[in-house]
Order: structure tokens, then sequence, then C-alpha cells
């Protein structure tokens, strides 16, 4: 799934889609090899998403209706770039606030306790 | 750097010998390569090197794999049940299991429990659940599956209910139930996993083993219940035979002391008596045993309305 040069693959397993829609969210119009570069570039390099796991991710979220494509002709080649829609900016913000909600648990638990007196 | 019509179609050559052939898929990785390819040029590789470095990071099998797990993930149906299948499902099931335990315990009402979770499952569940699963199917050949499925499992369930009540035709149901679910459904299944490409999940292996394994049963049953049959009418056969030797003396020993217009009423009694000619052969198979059942009864009822005239005084 992930190709992930710093972090387990299984810290960041089921991330993907957040990440996508957000990135979506942020920069309106992207396409695939764009996507892919920029979380690289995002996160130096920390975590570089592979094209085995953006593109049934990306296919997934069009059939769901969360994404729309628009195909361009770009030299002698097509491209197809990637919308948000509203249902995808909704999902987006539910998914990104529960990622970040579990990540304060977390780290509630795993901060080095201070002391209680 | 923008790559020539004769490099895109060598990529495109690539992609297609690498067995991709889904057009959303095939164009989605045909920009990424491009992509990927131009932006090894730009660092000034030669076309060559970038082509192979840029495929090379998929791995033997890795774009055929992208194209599966789109498939595969395309095709996930995520089934939710609507409230009032789910809340009629779980009190289908309560009723059936308070029923089966009411029964076996010999507790009253344990019929009433039954016939409530049939009736509801038939009514509500059922007729809930397939057409939520019809809706969803795209295919014809997915919506006739469903619809042999809800066939046949409401013609089994009606079978069982009707052999656990004692009423008849149960067998009927059950036999024409279990062979639309087995001969009909099963095929349609499997053939529309095959259609659509995708592995038979989980739980579809599941149901294709409960239907072998209730299949099996009824083929192991289907022999012993028929040779019953066969059993009960050869010992009817014996009995009837008996019956009838006893008829047919009594009648010799009353003709003997019978007068002469009581003899003639009599035996025109029993002359008038056709029989099916088949059955007189003397085998052992089901069909015969019935015809000659059928012929000594016939028989034995004329001797025993005969011997009637006889004794007349």
């Amino acid at each position: 799934m992930y190709y992930c040069l710093m972090y387990s693959s299984e810290l960041i397993k089921g991330t993907l889609k957040t990440i996508v829609l957000r990135l979506l969210e942020q920069n309106g119009k992207m396409y695939g090899y764009e996507i892919s570069k920029h979380v690289e570039a995002l996160t130096h390099g920390k975590i570089v998403i592979t094209e085995g796991a953006l593109y049934p991710i990306l296919h997934k979220l069009e059939a769901d209706g969360a994404v729309l494509t628009q195909t361009e002709t770009i030299g002698k080649r097509m491209r197809k770039y990637y919308f948000i829609t509203e249902k995808g900016t909704t999902e987006s913000k539910e998914r990104a606030s529960e990622l970040l909600e579990f990540f304060q648990t977390i780290e509630l638990l795993l901060a080095p306790k201070t002391s209680l007196g | 750097m923008e790559l020539s019509q004769r490099q895109v179609e060598q990529v495109e050559e690539r992609l297609r010998s690498a067995g991709i052939d889904s057009e959303g898929v095939f164009l989605s990785l045909l920009d990424h390569v491009c992509c990927a390819i131009e932006e090894r040029l730009e660092h000034g590789k030669d076309f060559d090197r970038a082509f192979e470095e840029s495929f090379s990071v998929f791995g033997e099998f890795g774009l055929l794999r992208i194209q599966q797990e789109t498939t595969i993930l395309l095709n996930q149906k995520t089934h939710i049940m609507k409230p009032i299948t789910f809340i009629s499902g779980l009190s289908c099931s309560l009723l059936l299991i308070a029923g089966t335990v009411f029964k076996m315990l010999h507790w009253p009402g344990a019929n009433m429990l039954v016939l409530a979770g049939v009736l509801f499952l038939l009514v509500l569940f059922l007729p809930n659940y397939f057409l939520e699963r019809i809706r969803l199917e795209q295919t014809r050949m997915g919506l006739m599956a469903q619809l042999a499925a809800w066939i046949g499992g409401t013609a089994l369930l009606l079978g069982t209910t009707f052999k656990m009540m004692h009423w008849p035709f149960a067998y009927i149901l059950i036999y024409s139930g279990t062979g639309i679910l087995f001969f009909i459904h099963l095929p349609m299944l499997l053939y529309k996993n095959a259609q659509e490409r995708v592995s038979a999940g989980k739980n579809k292996i599941v149901v294709t083993v409960f239907m072998l394994a209730m299949a099996g049963i009824m083929l192991s049953n289907a022999p012993q219940a028929s040779s019953t049959v066969a059993e009960g009418l050869k010992a009817l056969d014996m009995q009837t035979k008996t019956v009838l030797e006893e008829e047919q003396k009594q009648y010799t020993r009353l003709l003997l002391g019978a007068n002469e217009t009581q003899a003639a009423k009599a035996r025109k009694i029993i002359s008038s008596c056709v029989l099916d000619a088949q059955s007189l052969s003397n085998a052992d198979d089901v069909s015969s045993l019935v015809l000659r059942n059928n012929s000594r009864t016939q028989l034995i009822k004329a001797y025993q309305a005969a011997n009637a005239v006889l004794i007349e005084k």
C-alpha cells in the first residue's frame, strides 16, 4: 500500500483517503502524479504515496461521488484532473477531525507522565 | 520536456502488454508514467533509461495489481441494511429461536411462536432484504440470481414450516426450494462473479458450502425416503393379497351352497370388474406395486359385493 520511508506503513494505513481529500480541498484541481509529488514535498519525503495505493483510491472516490474529474489533453496524452465535491468536503472535514482527535488521544497515552504532585 | 507521440505510444504499448485493459486505470497510469519519465528527462537522463526506471518501480506484477485493486474497490458494496430490515430480521430470529426452544421443552405456544416468526420473515424481512439487494444489482444476471434466491428461500422456509406442522406438501416445497437454490441461484451467482471478475467473497463461499452440504443431505436422504415408500407398499401388497385370498375362498364356499339366481348375480359382479392389464405384473418397483394394489382393492370390493349377494337368503 503505502510506500513510506520513515513511518511504519501500519501507522498511516487507512489515512490515505483523508490525505487525498484534504489535499484536493486545499489545492483545488490536481492530477494523480501531482498529488503523489505534493505529499512527498509536504512531508519532506517522509511519506511517499505509491501509484499502487493512489489510483485505486482515486477511482473509488470518484465512484463514491467524493471527487469529480475533468479530462484535458496534455501534449500527446489525456490527463485526468480531480476536484473535490461538496460531499467530499464534508467527508474530508469529518475524517480529518476524527484523525486529529485520535492522535490527541494517543498522545495522552504515550506522552511522558507529568508529575501529579 | 514533453514526450513525443512515438514515446507516448511506447508507454501505451508497455501498459497494454502488462495487461491493463480497464480504460480508466489505463489513462491514469499513462499520464502518471509519462510524468515520471518527463521528470527523469529533466534530470538529464536519456529516454530509454528514464522509461525503464519509471516502469521498474512497479515491480513485475505491480501494474496489474493496481488494476485489480481498483476493480475490487469499485465492486465492494457496503451493504447496510435499512432499520426496518434489521429490526424485522432480529425479531424474526428471536421468535424462531424462542419457538424452537419452546418446542424442544414441549411448552405451550411453541407453534404460535414459530408461525409468527415465519410469517414475519415471509412478509417483512425477506421482501425488504431482497428488494434492497435487487436495487443494488447492476446486471440482469445478478437480478435474476437474487430473485431465484428469494423464491427458493421462501419455498424452503415454507416447506420446513409445513414439515414441522405436519401439513401436506412439505416435501414438495422443500425439494423445489432446494432445487431452485442449488440449480438456478448458485450457477447464476457463480457466473455473475466470474463475469465481474470478483473473487467470491468469504460469505459467498460459506453459502456455497452450506448449499452443497444441504444438497448432500437431501440426496443421501432421498433413496432412504423412496425405499421406505417401497417397503410400505410391499407390506400393503402382502396384506391385500391375504385379504383377497380370504374373500376368494369364502366366495367359492358360498357359491356351492347358493341358488341359481344368486350365483348368476355374483358371477356377473365378479366378471364386470375390469382390471388394468399392467397390474398383472409381478414386479416389485413402486409403480407396479401401486397398480397391483389398486387392482386388488377393486377385486376385494367386487368379491365382498358378490359374497354379500350370496349370503342373502
